[in-house]
């Protein structure tokens, strides 16, 4: 199938879910890219997979994430790739990449899941960004998501709070401070050590916020190996608090650089919800087959928004599905600690080096 | 099925605590810091006792028990082998062939070489004797060695345990949580052979970081023997007060090298067999278990076919005696080492993956790249490195100077001197013939170090004494 007959078929179906099926369309996408990613060709090879002898989507080879670190997985000629997102991976000191031909179902699968569960009526909101620009990190695939959020979805008055290598606090309180005074509900979205270093600056300072009505709360990436370790629910207790928001405003988004969806979870429960073109699957490490169902094992996510490179990725996450969700039970211990809250870390590190 | 294990003296009666592997549940003695500090008095009391036996009369002892155990109807015995594969996951055809070759290296000859090997004249243990430079000597043992046991290899304990009991030390056991079973098990064969002596051991548990129970173990003890991970020895380090000997044995990395002309085609399937023997014993778990080979390159077949004999002897293995099952971590973790490896071998003919079938059970990884010493998620997972010569071969262990221990050489007569002296000098501690890695020698000097004259301290009568001493005898002329 031509690249833009099944973009076009992606684009459709992410779209509306009833113009196609999940597993002929996985099929599909599995048969472009076993024909146009050399690499992943020979990993199916090595798996003694053809797409001639598969026939649901779960028999698709997933690659492990740390497979990008080794090899360019890409459908397209690199070269020929608008852009690559980069994880942060600075414990390795390799990183891994994922190429796009172009961000055009990127895109749309950010916005359409985005809409869904960030935005539900609003059109536009007062937004504010934990997280440098694109300007900065142009090859963070979070720093993409936010920029596109704040792009499609923030109205005139949105900031961005880290500027040229350092957060802005004082600006925070200030946007803060300024939508008590008017009453108009803002968004706040970032990593989630960057709010925990802005509820640390809040004691400090000894601030107290009672955000207006219809505000929310987007956290993203977690804490886990850094010098403040929380819970998920800790983190939104923590943040609920402080700010003087309703506990089921504050969402958490799981993503990962590998793919071209998110994660969120609403309820505060832990179950991160996909998008209707993802299917999350839980195998056995110990023999690669699928768990029954409501067992724990790793996660493999099937993505079709991720056709520039491969739809399945093998995490090295533990967790157990359900229809159309997951629960995230932590990473594998002694795997190398993942993502977005690195890079902010990475970010601050570099920013009190400067100083 | 539930067993009490441990070994606590008959004067207190501590409460146990329960740890469950599958199906059994051993209960484990957890005392208070009271009953420890009983424990411990009671142990120095029965230590006089211990002092005044003859080193001979101790190594009979072991070797009785020794000689039960090797009994394969021995009800002690048969309970191990029951019961350790549940307890340690390791097959139990792998357990009951190391369990006998294992403890045969504990037999009466090999308690006396280990005790000769350190000690020339064994008496020094037992009484002062003349030094031939003049004067007396005497060799005393701790009075209390706290040994802190691991469990990733079952039986490992007995090293220490039998050190301690040759130098006449009483014994404070804290067991691993993984695999707290021989130790106990053979602790009770002990008092079934002389009641006295069982009664200078305690073997107990408590969870690693206890403060208050460490402190008084540790600053009660002479000595400290702990086996562990760089972080629990750091831990343990932190709490021995400077003037107990701490003998620190953290993890360890071994390897192997394969010259060229143990290559040879009628002989290169047995090199491969032993070579997969030592990287699959204990799934790679022991400290003296390979994580890599150093394989010569231009012998009769090429290095990369070795790799490949390497993977179906490894397969072989495998069939006979299966790897544990592994937790989400250890299988995630050799999922995501090969995955590098394979798509770096997509873009290279200087690595190749080998892998088992449709399970994690074992990884042969030929990798030409390389120019470190590469550590292996272990559970049977080895690489393969080409090299010229053995003179290569410094460059890899350059920077695990500090953690080499063990090398499993294939050598001929003519090349074998050449190639322990580089490993020598590179601070390998023990080089043994390929295939023999989980077996060391009874007197080996593990880590490098001597295990029984390191324990102990002398005390030197100088010769002074014998001669000035005349001058004021009463019954002199």
């Amino acid at each position: 199938m031509h690249y833009e007959d099944i973009k076009q078929r992606i684009l459709t179906f992410i779209e509306n879910e009833k113009r196609d099926s999940f597993n002929a369309l996985a099929l599909q996408v599995f048969a472009y890219q076993y024909e146009n990613n050399r690499i992943y060709r020979k990993f199916c090879r090595s798996r003694k997979v053809h797409p001639s002898m598969v026939q649901s989507y779960q028999q698709i080879p997933p690659v492990p994430v740390g497979a990008f670190k080794e090899a360019d997985i890409a459908c397209t000629p690199i070269d020929d790739a608008e852009t690559y997102f980069q994880t942060s991976g600075t414990t390795s000191g390799k990183q891994g990449r994922n190429f796009h031909r172009d961000l055009e179902v990127w895109t749309a699968s950010m916005k359409s899941h985005f809409e869904e569960n960030i935005m539900k009526d609003n059109c536009r909101v007062k937004m504010a960004i934990l997280f440098p620009h694109p300007k900065e990190m142009p090859h963070s695939s979070l720093s993409q998501y936010l920029y596109t959020a704040i792009r499609d979805y923030g109205s005139e008055e949105s900031v961005y709070i880290a500027n040229n290598g350092a957060y802005d606090f004082e600006k925070l309180v200030s946007f803060l401070v300024e939508s008590e005074r008017t009453s108009t509900p803002v968004l706040l979205l970032g990593a989630t050590f960057s709010f925990i270093h802005f509820v640390e600056y809040m004691k400090d300072k000894n601030l107290q916020f009672q955000l207006p009505k219809g505000s929310r709360l987007m956290d993203t990436g977690g804490s886990k190996g850094r010098a403040i370790e929380m819970s998920s629910s800790q983190f939104k207790q923590m943040v609920a608090e402080a700010l003087n928001l309703p506990l089921e405003d504050c969402v958490n988004m799981y993503g990962m650089t590998e793919l071209s969806s998110q994660f969120y979870d609403q309820k505060g429960t832990g179950q991160q919800k996909a998008p209707h073109w993802v299917r999350t699957v839980v195998i056995n490490p110990e023999n690669g087959l699928c768990v029954q169902d409501g067992e724990r094992g790793i996660l493999v996510h099937y993505d079709l928004a991720n056709f520039h490179s491969v739809l399945g990725v093998m995490t090295e996450d533990l967790g157990i599905a359900e229809k159309d969700a997951f629960f995230l039970l932590g990473r594998s211990e002694g795997a190398e600690a993942k993502g977005c809250s690195l890079a902010v870390e990475q970010f601050r590190h570099g920013v009190s080096k400067w100083n | 099925m539930e067993l009490k294990i441990g070994f606590v003296p008959s004067i207190i009666s501590p409460s146990y605590e329960e740890r469950t592997f599958d199906s059994l549940s051993l209960l484990v003695p957890k005392l208070t810091s009271e009953e420890l500090k009983q424990v411990i008095l009671h142990l120095k009391h029965q230590q006089r006792k211990l002092q005044a036996r003859k080193t001979n009369d101790i190594i009979d002892i072991l070797d009785q028990a020794i000689q039960l155990w090797l009994d394969s109807n021995y009800h002690y015995r048969k309970l191990a082998e029951e019961l350790l594969p549940i307890v340690t996951g390791y097959d139990s055809e792998m357990i009951r062939v190391f369990l006998y070759s294992y403890l045969r290296s504990f037999r009466k000859e090999k308690l006396q070489r280990m005790v000769e090997v350190d000690f020339p004249n064994p008496l020094v243990l037992d009484d002062f004797r003349p030094r031939s430079s003049g004067g007396l000597t005497r060799a005393y043992g701790p009075e209390l060695i706290t040994h802190v046991f691991s469990g990733n290899v079952p039986a490992l304990p007995l090293w220490s345990l039998v050190s301690g009991l040759l130098v006449k030390s009483s014994t404070l056991g804290k067991l691993s949580s993984s695999e707290p079973l021989f130790p106990s098990l053979f602790v009770e064969t002990l008092r079934e052979i002389d009641r006295d002596l069982a009664e200078s051991i305690a073997i107990i548990w408590w969870k690693g970081g206890e403060e208050e129970l460490e402190r008084i173990a540790y600053s009660s003890s002479e000595a400290v023997i702990a086996y562990g991970s760089e972080k629990s020895i750091n831990s343990i380090r932190k709490k021995v007060p400077p003037h107990v000997n701490l003998y620190a044995h953290g993890h360890k990395l071994s390897a192997g090298f394969i010259a060229k002309d143990c290559l040879q085609r009628v002989l290169v399937t047995e090199t491969a067999r032993r070579a997969a023997k030592d990287a699959s014993q204990f799934d790679q778990q022991a400290c003296l278990s390979p994580h890599v080979f150093f394989v010569e390159e231009k012998g009769n077949v090429t290095v990369r076919e070795f790799a490949s004999l390497l993977a179906q002897e490894m397969n072989n293995y495998e069939v006979k005696m299966p790897r544990a099952r592994l937790s989400e971590q250890e299988n995630q973790a050799i999922i995501q080492a090969r995955s590098t490896f394979q798509f770096q071998a997509f873009q290279t003919n200087k690595i190749a993956l080998l892998e088992s079938e449709k399970s994690t059970s074992w990884t042969v990884v030929y990798d030409k790249k390389t120019t470190s010493f590469p550590i292996s998620p272990l559970n049977r997972f080895v690489y393969v490195i080409p090299v010229m010569s053995i003179d290569d071969v410094p460059s890899y262990l350059h920077e695990v100077r500090g953690l080499l221990q063990t090398f499993g050489v294939a050598c001929t007569p003519n090349n074998f001197r050449s190639i322990i002296e580089v490993l020598g000098q590179c601070g390998v501690s023990r080089v043994t013939f390929l295939g023999r890695m989980g077996e060391p020698e009874p007197g080996w000097h593990h880590d490098g170090r001597p295990h029984l004259a390191d324990l102990v301290r002398w005390v030197d009568v100088e010769a002074s004494v014998e001669i000035e001493m005349d001058a004021y005898d009463p019954n002199r002329m």
